[in-house]
């Protein structure tokens, strides 16, 4: 059974996956407020999956980034009191969003070059089993025949090359945090009072 | 608290399920399971999204061919290109403009209520966001850009024309631009403030000798006007200008957020700020209470969030009466 169809999983493959890693840098630079990267970028994920319809999307960059945009505003209005070098990044989230994607427009050849290399990067096994899958066309079923190994093991490989991949795609390669930090690692208050309210 | 799942945990588990739906249907249970799964915290759908975008995205391999994984190939380097095309695409936008004698002509009278802030596009590819309680008129024509700002505070974005000066007058105080970034407001004392994020505005007013240029980052204060009862010293120049910090100029633009932004205000500037932005006033009892000083961003539709915020920091106690929200220690 489908969560959603897969024409939303191409649109996002096509037109949110290649933004990642600038959403994510631009997060990035928003670090000491009380947001967490990763949880914004998961959850817009979420919201653009689970829009009725993405027909009437003409810039999904912007889309991706606007929508990014209000789930940290939502973050800082439920912190309700932040510190005063907050307000140094609700900068023009226009001019970034109102960037035109210039990757949309880059040759497709160059695209596929970085999915070979991705895919080269992946552990023998692993990049081996995917390889099968993703460009013969096997199913994990005949893979195990064709590995000499259980079904339940082509799996994991796959289950492995998504999960790197996940990461070199979004990411730009860098491996992920191993831990979620705390909210409160990242909020570096100026001033004393404005802890003392945050601790509220 | 129990321990919260962090985002990699998560990525993990939506690239085993994608595995798992990618080997063959779910039963009943399991897609129960998954149900379940997903369900539980927001991020696990995205997650799960993002890892059939994953499997789509390498669906193109197939394209590749057998023989091209294992194949090194250069990494490509596109940053660089990423931030030449965005700036030519800035310089673009300001240099490219369609006129026409439609596009030339424009009145209109825009307006915000209290507490409304609204970011309006104008013909000539400027455009305007209104903050709270504002009142303007617009007016163009071929040959000028004029725009009066009644009340309130707005914020103006011009697209450059040489030949069509941006004109925002305001009481007395006339505020010209060809290409810039700006807001002006009108306050309480009727004198007007000007501040240039961007580009060079010149100001002028009646006593004035010639125009003050107010460049990024410097804002320029005019005096009240004449016909309120505030003698003009002669020491006082009709309009005075002062440097800001960038920071101090963004942080001044927190309104279009729906926020405001406080460093060092004393609480009862702090209360005068929220009086525009809102109906619900806040009344500080106790007058040394309204000297201490605030720092923070709040948001400005919630005059009492904030009091609760600063009653806490300041031990003070919140009383709502009504349209009310009073302050004292």
């Amino acid at each position: 059974m489908e969560r959603f169809d897969r024409g939303r999983a191409v649109w996002l493959a096509r037109f949110v996956l290649p933004h990642e890693p600038a959403l994510r840098a631009w997060l990035q630079r928003r670090r000491h407020l009380p947001i967490e990267t990763d949880d914004i970028v998961q959850e817009s994920y979420a919201i653009l999956a689970g829009l009725a319809s993405v027909d009437h999307i003409q810039n999904p960059r912007a889309y991706l980034f606007t929508t990014a945009n209000s789930l940290v505003l939502r973050e800082l209005r439920r912190a309700r009191v932040v510190s005063i070098r907050a307000v140094d990044d609700l900068d023009a989230l226009g001019a970034i969003s109102d960037m035109p994607s210039p990757e949309a427009e880059a040759a497709s050849r160059q695209e596929l070059a970085q999915l070979a290399q991705a895919m080269n990067k992946l552990p023998k096994q692993c990049r081996e089993a995917f390889k099968l899958r993703k460009i013969e066309g096997y199913s994990q079923r005949e893979i195990a025949e064709q590995m000499g190994v259980a079904e339940s093991t082509v799996e994991k490989h796959v289950a492995k090359a998504i999960r790197l991949l996940m990461d070199a795609f979004g990411r730009g390669g860098k491996p992920s945090l191993r831990a979620s930090s705390l909210h409160s690692e990242h909020f570096q208050p100026d001033h004393a009072e404005t802890r003392d309210k945050q601790r509220d | 608290m129990p321990k919260r799942e962090t985002s990699s945990e998560i990525d993990e588990a939506a690239a085993r399920w994608a595995a798992r739906l990618d080997r063959a249907p779910l039963s009943h249970d399991e897609d129960a399971a998954l149900e379940a799964w997903l369900s539980a915290d927001i991020r696990r759908r995205g997650a799960f999204a993002k890892a059939h975008a994953v499997m789509a995205h390498t669906d193109r391999a197939r394209a590749l061919g057998s023989g091209s994984v294992d194949v090194p190939s250069a990494p490509p380097h596109r940053r660089r290109a990423l931030l030449l095309g965005a700036s030519a695409l800035a310089a673009g936008l300001a240099g490219v403009f369609v006129a026409s004698e439609i596009v030339l002509r424009q009145t209109a009278e825009l307006k915000t209520a209290k507490g409304e802030v609204r970011h309006v596009p104008l013909s000539d590819g400027s455009s305007v966001t209104l903050n709270t309680d504002t009142v303007l008129r617009v007016n163009f024509s071929p040959a000028t850009r004029d725009v009066e700002l009644v009340a309130g505070e707005a914020l103006f974005n011009v697209a450059k024309d040489k030949q069509r000066p941006f004109i925002v007058t305001a009481g007395d105080t006339r505020v010209r631009a060809v290409g810039t970034s700006f807001t002006v407001r009108c306050q309480k004392d009727l004198s007007v403030r000007v501040v240039v994020s961007e580009g060079v505005v010149e100001v002028s007013k009646p006593g004035q000798p010639r125009p003050v240029r107010v460049a990024a980052n410097v804002v320029a204060v005019t005096a009240a006007s004449a016909g309120v009862a505030v003698p003009l010293a002669a020491s006082v120049a009709p309009v005075r200008t002062q440097t800001l910090g960038p920071n101090e100029v963004v942080r001044g633009l927190a309104w279009r957020e729906g926020m405001l932004s406080f460093d060092g205000e004393t609480l009862a500037e702090a209360a005068a700020e929220f009086d525009r932005y809102s109906t619900t006033r806040i009344v500080i009892d106790d007058p040394e209470l309204g000297h201490e000083t605030v720092t923070g961003l709040f948001s400005a539709s919630d005059p009492q969030g904030f009091a609760k915020a600063v009653a806490i920091s300041f031990n003070g106690q919140v009383k709502v009466k009504g349209d009310q929200v009073h302050l004292s220690r």
